[in-house]
């Protein structure tokens, strides 16, 4: 097995290459939001530093989402035009989760990433198990029914005061890696490439105004 | 010797397009996914919405150009794809498809300009004689492009304000017509009379640029004090007024660019070359002035793929490519 993981959901670029038992290679940037420049030189520096050739890799996994929309269109157009030209599968994995299994700890732990006004996309996974439903909604409702020995990961700079009772992750383990995606994706069942689209867990603003308008009518 | 077989990407706006293209000049498929309808409901191309069309459509319409044009990855030459002007996250998602594809099979990669792409549409019907003269013309743009030779391109004249495609879609507004309105004022112009007499906007006078928001206020103005008097105005005659004004401008300075420049062709592209007053005034004009109009037909007008690996072609001889660092360039420049 040959696996090629991306990341660009975030302000953090992260790629890695994997045989699915080990992470061989893992490279992470936080640079001021051009992935478009950065992932495919980057990504081609690994390639041939494994010497692994493009016709080698049999999936590709990608973060799904939620994101920066520009970020989640660069890697799910490149993750998909990859699988769909090399005929290999593809597998997506939601960010959060990635997010909080790269925080490597076991227990209860939310992952939040900032989404202004309060908001945040979000996500409780308890032992690497989805609880719940991700979603785009304010922080302060999210948390306050959460027991105390919850970890919270991601953006939690911005919301100091609603995290106030929870164990925050060291930043050390906060950022999103492309290795830990790898081995999250190494197992599970591909998508249909065609078909497949990012998760922005949140409709375009022209969108969401139609359909409050069309709803008024 | 064999002629390059490239593949070629557009999302530069609201059409996701790919194509296989033969040389720079024979199209074995062109194959465009139009959002138009999507985009309706909010009288316009709106950004974010028609980006996340493109990521859902992408590989699905280069798959088709592939098996329309019978060929397969490995026997195409080169990946060509329009790194811009145009909405910028729409630009990245032909560039990132583009920049796979070209990783994935080792092929050089080209980027190509929009409007380089419009202006080789003409060179999938008929063969350039330089130096010549084109005159762009659609929602984005209005310019008069000087070609001294094969890929090489000056800009002598443009818009100051608004393009004459956004002029038509404002005027269409006006007259409550639904989106896109260009098309629609065409249609009305063809049985109107030309009985209001908007002012031709002229700028200097050996100046080849242009101006359209006066025309276009002079259009809703019009509109407006009619509606204060309780007049009714004669949707035919207020379209066909429009379009006069429109086409006289733009006819009368292609020509005298051509005639200035020294070329023997003029070249129209974009999609406002669909405009059937546009045409017929092209036609008439160059016919007396003894110039060779070359105008794409219809289905090659608008934003498509075939355009930009028609493009490509001579970039790709002259051994001109992209990194695989290549960006959306949003405001890119024509060189």
């Amino acid at each position: 097995m040959k696996i090629v993981a991306i990341d660009t959901s975030t302000k953090q670029l992260s790629v890695a290459l994997s045989d699915g038992k080990q992470i061989l290679a893992e490279a992470s940037y936080v640079t001021s939001l051009n992935h478009a420049t950065k992932l495919m030189p980057l990504l081609e520096r690994m390639m041939q530093e494994v010497r692994w050739s493009p016709r080698d890799l049999t999936r590709v996994v990608i973060a799904d989402g939620p994101g920066s929309y520009t970020g989640l269109r660069i890697g799910a157009t490149t993750a998909k035009t990859l699988a769909y030209t090399l005929g290999i599968e593809l597998v997506p994995v939601s960010t959060l989760e990635l997010m909080a299994a790269s925080a490597g700890s076991t227990g209860r732990i939310v992952a939040i990433q900032d989404a202004r006004r309060g908001t945040g996309f979000v996500g409780l996974y308890e032992n690497g198990q989805l609880v719940g439903e991700e979603q785009h909604t304010l922080v302060a409702d999210f948390v306050k029914n959460l027991p105390v020995d919850t970890k919270v990961t991601g953006d939690t700079d911005k919301f100091v005061s609603e995290l106030q009772p929870f164990t925050i992750v060291d930043p050390a383990f906060r950022a999103p890696r492309a290795g830990v995606l790898a081995m999250l994706g190494a197992t599970r069942q591909p998508v249909d490439v065609h078909s497949f689209e990012p998760r922005y867990l949140r409709l375009a603003e022209a969108e969401a105004k139609w359909i409050e308008a069309q709803r008024h009518e | 010797m064999t002629q390059p077989l490239i593949l070629a990407i557009e999302s530069s706006c609201d059409e996701t397009a790919a194509a296989v293209v033969r040389g720079g000049t024979e199209i074995l498929s062109n194959v465009v996914s139009s959002q138009i309808e999507s985009h309706k409901r909010f009288g316009g191309v709106v950004p974010e919405v028609a980006s996340r069309h493109h990521v859902e459509r992408i590989t699905y319409v280069i798959d088709d150009a592939l098996t329309e044009a019978g060929v397969t990855i490995d026997e195409i030459d080169a990946i060509a794809v329009t790194e811009g002007p145009g909405l910028v996250g729409a630009l990245l998602v032909g560039v990132s498809a583009a920049k796979a594809l070209a990783f994935a099979h080792s092929k050089p990669l080209i980027g190509v300009h929009h409007i380089a792409g419009h202006i080789y549409a003409n060179r999938l019907v008929q063969e350039l004689q330089f130096p010549l003269v084109c005159l762009i013309a659609s929602g984005g743009h209005t310019e008069l492009i000087y070609m001294p030779e094969d890929g090489v391109y000056e800009v002598i004249g443009e818009t100051r304000d608004d393009a004459a495609g956004e002029a038509y879609d404002k005027v269409a507004r006006t007259l409550k017509l639904p989106y896109p309105g260009g098309p629609r004022i065409d249609q009305l112009a063809q049985t109107g009379q030309d009985t209001f007499h908007f002012p031709r906007i002229w700028l200097e006078k050996e100046s080849y640029d242009f101006s359209f928001s006066g025309l276009k206020s002079s259009v809703i103005n019009a509109v407006h004090n009619a509606e204060q008097r309780g007049e009714v105005i004669i949707p035919e005659d207020l379209a066909a007024s429009f379009q006069a004004s429109v086409v006289e401008v733009l006819v009368t300075k292609a020509i005298r660019a051509v005639k200035e420049k020294g070329g023997t062709q003029l070249l129209v592209a974009g999609g406002v070359a669909a405009n059937q007053g546009l045409r017929k005034g092209l036609t008439e004009a160059c016919q007396r002035e003894d110039i060779e109009l070359v105008i794409p037909p219809m289905h090659l007008c608008g934003d498509n793929a075939a355009m930009i690996g028609a493009a490509a072609i001579h970039p790709y001889r002259a051994g001109r490519q992209s990194t695989l660092a290549m960006n959306a360039e949003p405001g890119l420049d024509l060189k």
